[in-house]
């Protein structure tokens, strides 16, 4: 399945200024409890874990203080605490898998929920052209 | 490459809201403050699996 990479809008810190940035961000469809929503993430292959927004695992009728509690770490040393749940998640195009994430109310508004290593990248081969803003799952 | 919806709109528009968008990820069918009520708004409006997320704001550059 191709992508293309989708433009937002950025205001760099101490600038007045917008610019245009391309993030890899993809529409999968997440799958648990009979119930189907499409989630756009960001591919963050810096990432060791997925964090997902905790109002998610409502409409997936996962409760989200139910799952196994959750620390993680962003690069400021910022902490983030949620619960992990499994679920199943289907790239368009391509089988349903297993996987899990961290469901969490500590993800800014500025972010999209973000897909990571474990539970995304250990499932797909992902392919990244920045340059001509195009991303590839198989 | 199916075109999608153009975010940049989104987030001019709907800074921080929830949207629900349409199967083709093309157009807006709710928005709100409150995820499950547009998912649910969306699902009555006959949308069998809406995309559902809460659009970015404008932030300066990140790393995660």
């Amino acid at each position: 399945m191709q992508y293309k990479y989708y433009p937002l809008e950025a205001k760099p810190f101490g600038s007045n200024k917008k610019r245009l940035l391309w993030r890899p961000i993809i529409e999968v469809i997440l799958i648990s409890n009979n119930k189907l929503v499409s989630h756009p993430i960001l591919l963050d292959t810096g990432a060791d874990v997925s964090l997902f927004k905790a109002n998610v695992a409502d409409l997936l009728g996962i409760k989200p203080t139910s799952g196994k509690r959750k620390k993680v770490r962003g690069i400021g040393n910022t902490e983030i605490s949620g619960f992990e749940h499994p679920f199943n998640i289907r790239v368009p195009g391509l089988k349903i898998v297993k996987t899990k994430a961290v469901f969490t109310n500590d993800l800014p508004k500025y972010s999209v929920s973000i897909a990571g290593n474990l539970g995304f990248f250990d499932k797909f081969k992902v392919t990244f052209d920045s340059k001509n803003k195009t991303i590839g799952v198989s | 490459m199916a075109a999608r919806i153009n975010f940049i709109y989104l987030q001019r528009k709907y800074p921080g809201k929830w949207v629900a968008l349409e199967e083709k990820n093309k157009s807006v069918v709710s928005f709100g403050d409150n995820a499950k009520k547009v998912y649910d708004q969306a699902k009555k409006k006959g949308v069998k699996i809406p995309t559902v997320f809460q659009v970015p704001t404008i932030s300066g550059y990140f790393i995660g």
